[in-house]
């Protein structure tokens, strides 16, 4: 496996811009427009609108770690699995917790981040059990 | 699974590098075969056989150690 795969290269540079394009959506979207002067139609419509540039970024994502070999391939799934599980468990219980305790609510931007963060905390731990 | 890959490369005094390079995988992925942690898929395990010039079974082997 070298590390100037030039599909992964792309891949990668597919979902940083992706990724970078997203941002700027969702902030231009949030400052620039008010809700209150559109149509809800096409108030949805703007607020969809990062969706694209997020999927197109996840195609990215994709396309590079396809080209990772296989062990790199399960520890990245497995990692992501954890991800997945914890931010599971995290999300219900904080919204048992919110209902039961009124603790404040948290917005749903949160979600993506805590993935990321779990994805990158599992990484090492699934990557030992592997050397 | 038990596995003769670090004596086979011993033999041919590759690095686990060296033999990652020649079958397009990762330094990693080798130590995990050798070290028992990992299986390798089938596609794997033929590259890993033809590159030996062996069968599978010559390398890899499912049987408990006598």
């Amino acid at each position: 496996m070298t590390h100037t795969n030039p599909d992964r290269a792309r891949g990668f540079r597919q979902f940083t811009i992706g990724m970078l394009a997203y941002t700027v959506i969702v902030i231009a979207g949030g400052f620039l427009l008010e809700p209150q002067t559109l149509t809800p139609l096409v108030a949805a419509l703007i607020a969809l609108l990062p969706i694209a540039a997020a999927l197109w970024a996840m195609a990215g994502w994709l396309k590079a770690v396809r080209t990772f070999d296989e062990l790199q391939q399960k520890i990245f799934s497995e990692s992501g699995l954890i991800a997945l599980g914890l931010t599971a468990v995290a999300t219900f219980t904080y919204g048992f917790l919110e209902v039961l305790m009124g603790l404040p609510k948290v917005s749903m931007f949160a979600v993506f981040p805590f993935i990321a963060a779990t994805f990158a905390l599992a990484q090492p731990f699934v990557r030992r059990r592997y050397a | 699974m038990k596995n003769r890959l670090r004596v086979l490369r011993a033999e041919r005094n590759w690095s686990q590098a060296d033999l990652a390079n020649r079958l397009g995988v990762s330094r990693q992925t080798i130590n995990a075969i050798e070290t028992e942690k990992y299986d390798p898929s089938l596609p794997l395990a033929f590259a890993i056989g033809r590159l030996f010039e062996l069968h599978i079974e010559e390398i890899f082997s499912d049987k408990p150690e006598a």
